[in-house]
């Protein structure tokens, strides 16, 4: 990035356009979707249950594509992307799950490496990758060498953080990310994403409810029967 | 380094399917084995009977009959002018002094009958032609002979050519859809054994294609495990076959010796056998990335 230009001056990462999501020929998800996140900027996507939360998510990462409208992701329309340049974009997008889908049957080290090593880096640039990212969300470094299994459910949510953060993304979409934390970890985590934000990632979390206090910049982006309510 | 760690990543995941389920690779392997042992024996038998085909597969004959009054001279000219035709690859001349005097020997008469008078038999130049040969062009060449002066007649008897090489095009064609079935019978064995490992392991395809993992990268370990599959299946088919053939030699020796051949159930010869199992590798990687892009695909 230019020195001169601070993350705000920059074109949007992720632009909604008048976003309409359904499912079969049920209610829409998602309604006449518009808004946009600035570099940098934390943002929480707060509604209840079934608001529509995990399909802005979902639409974000190409998991969908909307009914009608455009999501633009870096420039990118996602709906028109080939499925050949779509993982490219994955690259730049740290996702955390609600359940945050780590692997069992790999140590946590391997989980957190998994996304480097499909981004083309070497066996051992990734494992240092994951290692550093391993640190940057606190956990011990004998933590690696463990199944998530061993983990606690806090450590297995920084394991999550982690490896979103190991391609260095522009972009980390949390799916209520504090759901299964007690309030300290749950305090701890949103100091983490706090942090990637200042360091000039976008940060979009998804909860249902009110989260452990949150960072003083962010915006709350309220969701409620599929529409967004700025 | 870095293609080499998708490599290696890849070649780790499929081991990793092997182990965790490890019957279900084995009956995959056995099956396979099966289906590869029969069509692989029945190759290096095909393959060590050439020798012994090359000499049973006869060549079409054309026979040209010389006028009577054709002389020595004239048949011997005849018998250069044949030889010199294209694909021609022999030329014989049965004398008709030789032909009577066979005749004589078959029918038991001592001496000539009086009424015979002159030998009425012709000249006959049998020519042999290089294989391989179109019934037409031996109906075209005939066609062309008999035009010439001092032919009395041709004749080509092509009907028992045209049966064997019906009857050849018929074996190519029942190879062909019996090597075909093979081919399909592993590729759904393999296909299977796919759907399966890729069906207990929905989470790593979804956090794959979450963190960024090409379609390349996410199939490329159900390709590593089907090659592994088939180059295993190979070898065990190639130890079926190396063991039948060693429990059937001795019965077919003895039977082939009863009919003077000197035929021997052959084994696999090394080099046809690493043929193998480089294809059958090969094939079982297309395969597996053909299953797995199917069972992954999406975005």
């Amino acid at each position: 990035m230019n020195p001169a230009t601070s993350p705000t001056d920059l074109p949007p990462i992720v632009v909604f356009d008048r976003v309409t999501k359904r499912y079969g020929g049920e209610r829409a998800a998602l309604t006449d979707a518009t808004f946009a996140l600035s570099r940098s900027e934390f943002v929480l996507l707060a509604g209840p249950s079934g608001a529509g939360k995990s399909t802005v998510l979902r639409l974000i990462c190409g998991l969908e594509s909307p009914t009608s409208g455009q999501v633009t992701v870096a420039g990118e329309n996602v709906a028109r992307m080939s499925r050949r340049s779509l993982p490219f974009l994955r690259r730049s997008i740290g996702v955390v799950l609600q359940n945050l889908m780590l692997l069992n049957d790999r140590t946590v080290v391997d989980n957190v490496a998994l996304p480097a090593l499909a981004a083309g880096l070497s066996h051992a640039e990734a494992r240092e990758r994951a290692s550093a990212a391993l640190a940057r969300v606190a956990l011990d470094p004998d933590a690696g060498r463990v199944p998530p299994t061993a983990l606690s459910g806090g450590e297995q949510q920084r394991v999550a953080l982690a490896r979103a953060i190991v391609n260095r993304p522009a972009l980390v979409l949390a799916d209520e990310p504090t759901a299964h934390v007690d309030e300290e970890g749950a305090a701890r985590l949103l100091q983490l994403l706090e942090q990637f934000a200042i360091a000039g990632v976008t940060v979009l979390m998804a909860t249902h409810g009110e989260a452990a206090p949150l960072p003083a910049r962010t915006r709350i982006l309220h969701i409620e029967a599929g529409r967004i309510v700025q | 380094m870095k293609a080499l760690a998708a490599q290696r990543y890849a070649a780790g995941r499929a081991f990793a399917m092997v182990r965790d389920r490890p019957l279900a690779f084995l009956l995959g392997v056995v099956l396979a084995a099966s289906a590869l042992a029969l069509p692989l024996s029945l190759a290096s038998i095909a393959w060590a009977s050439r020798p012994v085909l090359a000499l049973m597969q006869p060549a079409p004959e054309i026979s040209v009959f010389a006028a009577p009054r054709a002389t020595a001279r004239d048949v011997d000219a005849m018998k250069g002018r044949l030889a010199s035709l294209p694909g021609v690859t022999e030329v014989t001349l049965r004398p008709k002094d030789a032909a009577l005097a066979q005749l004589f020997k078959k029918s038991g008469f001592a001496t000539p009958p009086a009424e015979l008078g002159a030998n009425p038999l012709p000249d006959v130049l049998i020519v042999r032609l290089a294989l391989p040969v179109s019934p037409e062009a031996v109906d075209g060449l005939s066609a062309g002979i008999r035009g010439w002066p001092l032919v009395d007649a041709v004749r080509s008897d092509l009907d028992w050519y045209r049966k064997l090489r019906a009857m050849g095009r018929l074996s190519v064609t029942a190879l062909a859809v019996f090597g075909g079935l093979v081919a399909l019978l592993v590729a759904l064995i393999l296909i299977g054994t796919v759907r399966l490992h890729a069906g207990t392991r929905a989470d790593e395809v979804a956090v794959l294609k979450l963190v960024g993992a090409t379609p390349r990268f996410i199939v490329r370990p159900y390709a590593y495990s089907a090659a592994l599959t088939l180059l295993l299946a190979s070898a065990l088919a190639a130890a079926i076959v190396y063991l039948a053939h060693a429990a059937l030699r001795a019965p077919i020796a003895n039977l082939t010796a009863l009919y003077g051949s000197p035929f021997a159930l052959p084994n696999p010869e090394p080099v046809h056998l690493l043929a193998v199992f480089a294809g059958a590798a090969a094939f079982g990687w297309l395969v597996g990335v053909a299953g797995a892009r199917a069972v992954v695909g999406g975005r």
